[in-house]
């Protein structure tokens, strides 16, 4: 403020000091000012993503938590009356199944088709990135499939409810735990020792996702990438491109033109095949 | 209500909800007052003023969750400000400003067009000014660059730099003095 002192400090104020102050101002080169600007609008930006993936995480962690104690819940009254068919007790419970994999479902499709878009597994074709529609309806029918068989028997365990879920974003995090429970998911058996592995298969979802976090907001990073057919980088390899190019980005922010396109050079003798460098 | 009217305090908290508009307009407020104490604290050397600077704005982007606003932004602002220019003090002697060259000063005073005259008058005031600040002792130069940059009051003053109230208080009334001195109006 250009004002004078407050008034208790009296003596110490200084009309003209002050003025010949503020008269040699000097404002910061317009580069710095689109650095931070720049640096404000990137970690918005993350800070946005990783409130949508705990978002999900939160609202995936309920439907799981509910769908285990449906599971528990239904083995409990399956098991003590062998006079009733398993369908039969299930059917109650349908509904509050299909509210759990509605909220998961509406909870999922953007993390997803983020995560998926990352090209993180190298599984997921670089189209996704472009593509939520297409991720939505997939991980949608994914769910509904598995509440709208007949059977309530199959609606049981509500561990297909979990697996694709974990699915989504484990596999894309190529942590491998995913594609481990869904085979053991697939593998179990009907009934009660279905309604166990469902227990197993759900407990473990809370420390994962902080590792699909992490690995998917690392590579969104370097999600172009996965843009060009053949070319594709993983993991480490992924993380060390994405800081490579905010590093680039940070130059050319800065006016640093020539130096931005010495590294770009230096980038892609590395990685002809990113877009980047087409 | 606008954002321009927003306190800083509303505009950090807009700002840790997500609105980068709310940083964009805290950014502007305070841009050239940070970037002038900066300068003018560190000396002469404009490129550690502008690496301070970036740094600096780096740390609020990167705490600002946790930014409590009862605090004044301005004094969080500059109390990161203050402990990143104080490492970089401590690691380098302070560089006085040039004075501004003599012959053309006489050409300027030559001028036949009045307003250009006072326009350059207060130009080599302020570079007066500089160069006196500049010659401050270091704890007067602080208490005066954060009193006239960062608007801050003797007892935020005295508090960022871990003095009492009266040693403020004392630092600024002599580094007025000295610069009053500079300016040809010593009494």
């Amino acid at each position: 403020m250009d004002s004078d002192l407050p008034e208790h400090d009296g003596p110490l104020a200084d009309q003209k000091v002050s003025a010949a102050h503020a008269a040699g101002r000097e404002a910061p080169p317009a580069a710095l000012d689109a650095m931070v600007l720049a640096l404000a609008r990137v970690a918005t930006a993350r800070a946005e993503r990783s409130r949508r993936i705990k978002r999900f995480t939160g609202a995936f962690a309920a439907a799981a938590t509910l769908a285990l104690g449906l599971a528990v819940t239904m083995q409990v009254m399956v098991e003590p009356t062998p006079s009733a068919s398993a369908p039969e007790a299930a059917k109650p419970y349908e509904p509050i199944a299909a509210q759990a994999v509605e909220r998961a479902a509406d909870a999922l499709p953007a993390v997803a088709a983020e995560s998926a878009g990352s090209g993180g597994s190298g599984t997921v074709t670089p189209s996704a990135l472009d593509s939520d529609a297409e991720i939505t309806a997939r991980t949608r029918a994914d769910f509904r499939a598995t509440v709208d068989k007949p059977s309530a028997a199959e609606a049981l365990p509500a561990a297909p409810v979990v697996v694709p879920a974990r699915e989504a974003v484990t596999a894309t995090a190529g942590t491998g735990v995913a594609e481990a429970h869904a085979v053991r998911a697939t593998e179990s058996e009907l009934g009660t020792a279905r309604a166990r592995q469902a227990m197993t298969v759900a407990a473990p979802a809370a420390p994962v996702a902080p590792v699909a976090e992490q690995d998917a907001l690392d590579a969104v990073d370097a999600a172009p990438s996965a843009k060009v057919e053949g070319y594709a980088p993983s993991g480490e390899a992924l993380r060390e491109i994405g800081r490579r190019l905010a590093a680039i980005d940070a130059l050319r922010a800065a006016g640093k033109d020539t130096e931005a396109d010495t590294a770009l050079k230096a980038f892609c003798a590395e990685h002809s095949g990113h877009d980047r460098c087409r | 209500m606008a954002l321009d009217d927003d306190s800083d305090e509303h505009l950090m908290a807009a700002f840790q909800r997500g609105r980068v508009e709310a940083f964009e307009v805290l950014y502007a407020r305070h841009r050239v007052r940070l970037f002038s104490y900066l300068r003018r604290l560190l000396g002469a050397d404009r490129g550690r003023a502008e690496e301070l600077f970036q740094e600096c704005w780096t740390r609020v982007i990167d705490a600002k969750d946790r930014y409590a606003p009862a605090v004044p932004f301005a004094n969080w602002l500059y109390r990161i400000a203050h402990n990143l220019a104080v490492d970089q003090v401590r690691r380098n002697a302070l560089t006085p400003v040039a004075l501004a060259d003599p012959v053309e000063l006489a050409e300027l005073r030559a001028s036949d067009d009045p307003p250009a005259v006072e326009a350059l008058i207060a130009d080599e005031d302020a570079r007066r000014l500089r160069t006196a600040v500049a010659a401050l002792p270091e704890a007067q130069r602080e208490a005066f660059l954060l009193r006239e940059d960062g608007g801050l009051d003797i007892s935020e003053i005295a508090a960022l730099t871990g003095v009492g109230q009266e040693t403020a208080k004392s630092r600024l009334r002599y580094a007025i003095k000295a610069l009053r001195a500079a300016l040809g109006e010593d009494g």
